[in-house]
């Protein structure tokens, strides 16, 4: 839990940052926007059904995972912490894992959050006149997916070591083109998420080996 | 080193560890026995961090392993690593969090914890708990560390030069507080460290590493009084050394031999006599003297750029950039 909350307190102004943008762009979605002056055409479009408002939503969600990711390895490891985190009694695995929980907390916060909001409004009759089924925002959920994989890209970048930079990145430019790849697959829905969670699962694997080890200057 | 009613709080057996084509650290074997303050001493690029990065589990090593307090540090478990307090070097913190939110953030981690004395060693430097870790001088982020490494109550203490940075006062303070630690406890300590003076006060015993070798590991006392340094004035250019039991490094000076040996004894005195030179002195050294001669070697021997005539007796004096 110290962990977590830690984790949770260190990155809670990326998050809030997010979660701001987000907010403004779905609100804007919902004929609420936070700043209002940078929404055009409010209140006529279909929900879910406008592109540009997906993808601002997807943009903040992959960069906020990238920062988030990066801030959680390569910060902790450039102000020399690590050594502090890891000489507590747990697991390196736990302490990976205790990371990785927070930060996909708050990119579920960030993205999820919002999201789950917009739907039930949208699904709320009387809101706006215009049709809503649930299968509309199936690319908007794929949307998240998209987010926590390149957020495990990120994590992974920042955590394992490599003699140069473009080596080192391998794993956010993979993550971010095959997480992208599988948004826009035309592929049966279970089946996405499916390689979505796969993705996921295989990212978490790889960077609990790496962490386990790697050494830490 | 130890006997059989003391156990060994470290042991390392056949460590080594390259970087590239250079061995950082080569056959390291050691022992600390429990309740030993040892002192691990070795110039800059010697091997001492990265030994200490493979005692923590930080660094693997390429061949031999680590047991801390009987267990193998490569398979260590939560239990004995609370048992292990390490101190890395320059003190790292989380700058945004006060000192009260720090030490409630390790409190969690461990079972024993003395709370108490947290605050008596964060009472006793001074230390606000609300002071930012980021706005503290680094003495005083020594002192919290201190603080936090001490609270679970280990069993053993490494240090990766605890003082290094400190001003003079409050290296003292730094290493006072240790000492009160140490007596009041008798846990095992072992730390690295570059402050000589620092290592005779505290250290019972210690090691010496040069390029990656531990060359020395003895009681402090022991060391010390081993070297010495002999120095011989000659009429003309001192004579090549030809070499003897315990020679560390032999250089000369003018018109002076200065000559570096261990074990100091009649075998030794023997042969410098037989170079004949006009006086003969022995240099009795302290612990950093001792230490410079030791590590520093023949290639480190003074150059020698000019010579002048310039004393009242003739003799010709060096001088060195």
């Amino acid at each position: 839990m110290a962990l977590l909350s830690k984790e949770l307190r260190e990155c809670g102004l990326y998050a809030a940052l997010a979660l701001l943008a987000q907010m403004h762009f779905l609100g804007g979605g919902m004929d609420l926007p936070l700043i209002p002056l940078l929404t055009e055409g409010r209140g006529l479009e279909i929900p879910f059904l406008a592109e540009g408002r997906e993808s601002m939503f997807t943009a903040v969600g992959v960069i906020a995972g990238i920062v988030l990711g990066l801030h959680q390895t390569v910060w902790e490891s450039w102000r020399q912490t690590t050594l502090l985190l890891l000489h507590r009694p747990m697991p390196r695995s736990q302490i990976f894992l205790g990371k990785l929980v927070a930060g996909g907390l708050l990119l579920l916060m960030i993205m999820a959050l919002p999201l789950l909001v917009y739907c039930l409004w949208a699904a709320m009759p009387g809101t706006h006149a215009s049709p809503f089924f649930w299968g509309m925002t199936d690319s908007w959920w794929r949307s998240v997916a998209v987010a926590l994989v390149c957020y495990l890209g990120a994590f992974l970048t920042g955590l394992r070591p490599a003699h140069w930079i473009g080596s080192r990145t391998w794993p956010l430019i993979a993550a971010l083109v095959v997480s992208l790849a599988w948004k826009f697959a035309p592929v049966w829905i279970p089946l996405t998420y499916a390689i979505f969670l796969v993705l996921m699962a295989c990212l978490v694997v790889l960077i609990l080996d790496t962490a386990r080890q790697r050494e830490f200057p | 080193m130890s006997d059989e009613t003391t156990p060994d709080a470290i042991v390392v057996e056949h460590l080594s560890k390259s970087y590239g084509s250079k061995w950082a650290v080569r056959d390291l074997n050691l022992k600390v026995p429990a309740g030993c303050v040892y002192g691990f001493l070795g110039r800059n690029g010697a091997g001492k961090s990265t030994t200490i990065k493979m005692l923590t589990g930080m660094a693997r090593p390429d061949a031999g392993r680590v047991m801390l307090l009987g267990h193998d540090v490569a398979t260590l478990a939560p239990e004995t690593r609370a048992r292990i307090a390490y101190m890395a070097e320059g003190h790292p913190l989380y700058s945004w969090m006060t000192i009260g939110q720090i030490v409630q953030f390790t409190r969690p981690f461990y079972e024993n914890w003395d709370q108490t004395l947290v605050d008596q060693v964060l009472d006793h430097f001074e230390l606000s708990r609300k002071q930012k870790c980021g706005r503290l001088s680094r003495g005083q982020q020594a002192q919290v560390s201190l603080a936090l490494a001490m609270a679970p109550d280990p069993e053993l203490l490494i240090l990766d030069d605890p003082t290094l940075g400190l001003d003079t006062v409050v290296r003292r303070e730094f290493l006072e507080a240790l000492i009160q630690l140490i007596q009041s406890r008798g846990r095992t300590i072992f730390f690295s460290s570059h402050v000589l003076g620092d290592v005779e006060r505290v250290a019972t015993r210690i090691g010496v590493m040069v390029d990656g070798v531990l060359r020395v590991d003895c009681p402090t006392e022991t060391f010390r009084d081993s070297v010495r340094k002999v120095v011989m004035g000659f009429d003309g250019d001192p004579p090549d050394f030809p070499g003897c039991e315990g020679l560390v490094t032999w250089r000369r000076i003018g018109l002076q031999l200065e000559v570096v040996v261990v074990h100091w004894g009649t075998g030794q005195q023997a042969v410098m006599e037989s170079l004949e030179p006009r006086w003969t002195d022995v240099v009795e050294l302290n612990l950093e003297d001792a230490f410079i001669e030791y590590t520093r070697g023949t290639k480190r021997s003074l150059p020698l750029f000019a010579r002048e005539k310039n004393r009242a007796d003739g003799a010709a004096v060096e001088r060195t950039a």
